[in-house]
C-alpha cells in the first residue's frame, strides 16, 4: 500500500508540475507592420498639393490575420524623401491624415520651411499628440472591418535648382496588430 | 504501412510546421540578428532529443529489447522569448527586446529607409514534439536508435539518425543498492525547406551529443524510480536566404548565409517513475533544464 502511494504521489507531482508550468501553449502575437502612403509630385508650379491613400487591406499581415485579430494600434509614424530635384524647398508644409470620409482630420504635421532634400536617408519622425493617438487608435477599432486612410502632402512657394522639379516621398504609419492564437 | 507513415509524420509535425513559417520569417534578418533570433530553436532541439533516453538503468546480461514512443513538452521560459537585438548605428530609437523564433512580440527601428520591423515568433509558451526509438541490450550493454530517413513531404525534407549507447556500471559491483548507468547520446537531424522561392530557402542541421549518469531502483517489480544528471551540447548549422527589405546591409543582401548556432543547453537533472505491466512499461519524467521538459513514454520492453 505504501508504494502504491509513492506512485500516486509521483503522479500527482507530475500532472501538478505540468498544468502549473503551462497547459496552453500558444500566445497571443503582435506584429508591427507599416502603412505606407507615398506622394509623387512633378512640375514647376509653385504649390505642391498631392494626395495618398492607402487601406488595411493591402497589408499582408492584416488580410492573413484578418479573422483572427483582436486590435490594432497606432505605435509611430515618419516622413521620408525618397528622390527629389536638387535644392527642392518650400514653405508651409502641411501633411494631413483623414479617415477614408475625406473631412475628418486624423492628424496634422506642419513645419515653416522644408528642404526635400535634408528627409533622404534622415527621416523625419512625426510626433503625435495623445490626442491624436487614441483619435487614431479609436478609428482602428473592429479590426475586422478594413479602414483606408487619404492623407495629403502640401507645399508652397516652392523652387528647386531647375525649373522643373519632382519629389517621390512617404509617410509611414507604423501600426501593432494583436493577432489572438 | 500507411499507419507507419502517418506516425513517422506526427514525430516531426511540429518541426516540419514550425520551420517552414520560420523559414519565410528569417529572411529579413541578416546573419548577426538571426543567430539571436533562432538560437531558442537550438536550445530546444537539443533539450528535446536527449530526453527520453532512459527509464531504468539496469540493463540485462542477457539479451534485451525495447521499443519506445516518446511524448514531450517542453516549457518555453520567458528568457527564451526575446533577445536583444543589433540594429545598424544610425537608426532612430532605441529597441530593448525583440520576439525569438518562440517569442510573440516584434520589435522596429526607424532606419534610412522607412520602419524596420523584426519578424515575431511563433508565440508559443510550450513545445510539443515526440519521438520514437529502439534498443537492444547484451552483456549488461544497450545500444539505442532513432532513424528517419531523409524524405520529402512536400517543400519539406526531414531526416534523423541518433543512437546511443549504454553500460549499466552497477552490474560490476555485487549486491549494490541501485542500478546505475552511463549513457552516452549523438543525435542528427536535417530539415530543408525549399519551394522553388529562393527567399524561403532554409536548411536546418542539428548536431547533439550527450552524456549522463543515471540511477533507477525497483520497487515491488512494478514501479521504477529512476534519476539522472546530464551534460549535453547542441549546434546548429542554418542556412538562409537574406533579403534585407530595407537595404540596410547591402554587403549582405540577396544571397544565402550559414551561421551556426550553439544551444543554450548544457545541464539537466532528471527525475521519473514508470510503471512496469508484462512487456509494456509507461513512464514520466520532468527534466529540470533551460527549457522544462515533461516526458510521457510507452514502452515494449522485452
Amino acid at each position: 500500500m505504501k508504494k502504491f502511494n509513492k506512485i500516486i504521489l509521483s503522479v500527482f507531482i507530475f500532472i501538478t508540475l505540468l498544468f502549473n508550468y503551462s497547459c496552453d501553449p500558444f500566445d497571443d502575437i503582435f506584429l508591427t507592420t507599416p502603412l505606407k502612403l507615398e506622394f509623387n509630385a512633378s512640375g514647376s508650379s509653385s504649390q505642391i498639393l498631392v494626395p495618398a491613400t492607402v487601406c488595411l487591406d493591402s497589408l499582408e499581415d492584416y488580410q492573413d490575420n484578418k479573422d483572427n485579430l483582436e486590435e490594432i494600434l497606432y505605435l509611430s509614424s515618419a516622413y521620408i524623401t525618397l528622390s527629389a530635384t536638387t535644392g527642392l524647398q518650400g514653405d508651409n508644409l502641411v501633411l494631413t491624415v483623414y479617415k477614408e470620409d475625406l473631412t475628418t482630420i486624423l492628424f496634422q504635421y506642419t513645419q515653416g520651411h522644408f528642404v526635400a532634400n535634408d528627409y533622404k536617408d534622415h527621416p523625419l519622425e512625426l510626433i503625435l499628440t495623445e490626442q491624436e493617438k487614441a483619435g487614431i487608435n479609436n478609428y482602428l477599432k473592429n479590426p475586422q472591418v478594413s479602414k483606408c486612410f487619404y492623407a495629403t502632402f502640401e507645399l508652397s512657394n516652392v523652387t528647386s535648382a531647375s525649373q522643373n522639379y519632382f519629389l517621390n516621398s512617404r509617410m509611414e504609419f507604423l501600426t501593432k496588430l494583436k493577432i489572438k492564437p | 504501412m500507411k499507419k507507419i507513415s502517418m506516425i513517422l509524420l506526427f514525430v516531426f509535425f511540429i518541426s516540419v510546421l514550425s520551420y517552414s513559417q520560420i523559414g519565410v520569417k528569417i529572411s529579413s534578418l541578416p546573419p548577426d540578428e538571426v543567430v539571436g533570433y533562432v538560437k531558442p530553436a537550438s536550445t530546444w532541439f537539443g533539450t528535446v532529443f536527449n530526453s527520453g533516453t532512459y527509464y531504468d538503468a539496469d540493463v540485462p546480461e542477457i539479451f534485451g529489447f525495447k521499443f519506445n514512443v516518446i511524448g514531450m513538452w517542453s516549457i518555453v521560459p520567458d528568457d527564451q522569448k526575446t533577445f536583444k537585438p543589433n540594429p545598424p548605428n544610425n537608426v532612430t530609437g532605441d529597441i530593448d527586446q525583440t520576439a525569438t523564433v518562440f517569442g510573440n512580440q516584434s520589435g522596429y527601428f526607424l532606419s534610412n529607409n522607412g520602419f524596420f520591423t523584426y519578424p515575431a515568433g511563433l508565440a508559443l509558451n510550450a513545445v510539443p514534439s515526440a519521438m520514437y526509438q529502439v534498443a537492444g541490450s547484451l552483456f549488461n550493454t544497450e545500444l539505442m536508435l532513432r532513424l528517419y530517413p531523409n524524405s520529402k513531404h512536400e517543400d519539406v525534407k526531414v531526416g534523423l539518425f541518433g543512437f546511443g549507447i549504454k553500460h549499466d556500471i552497477s552490474s560490476h559491483i555485487p549486491l549494490f543498492p541501485v542500478d546505475i548507468s552511463v549513457q552516452l547520446l549523438y543525435n542528427h537531424f536535417e530539415l530543408e525547406h525549399d519551394n522553388g522561392d529562393v527567399e524561403d530557402f532554409t536548411v536546418v542541421k542539428s548536431n547533439n551529443i550527450a552524456f549522463n549518469v543515471h540511477a533507477s531502483k525497483s520497487l515491488a517489480s512494478i514501479f521504477i524510480a529512476y534519476s539522472g544528471l546530464q551534460y549535453e551540447s547542441t549546434s546548429m548549422d542554418l542556412e538562409y536566404y537574406f533579403e534585407d527589405p530595407n537595404e540596410l546591409y547591402p554587403d549582405l543582401a540577396n544571397k544565402n548565409h550559414k551561421v551556426k548556432i550553439d544551444g543554450d543547453n548544457h545541464f539537466r537533472f532528471t527525475l521519473g517513475g514508470a510503471l512496469k505491466l508484462g512487456y509494456f512499461v509507461m513512464n514520466a519524467d520532468v527534466n529540470l533544464t533551460k527549457l522544462t521538459t515533461f516526458t510521457l513514454g510507452l514502452s515494449l520492453d522485452i
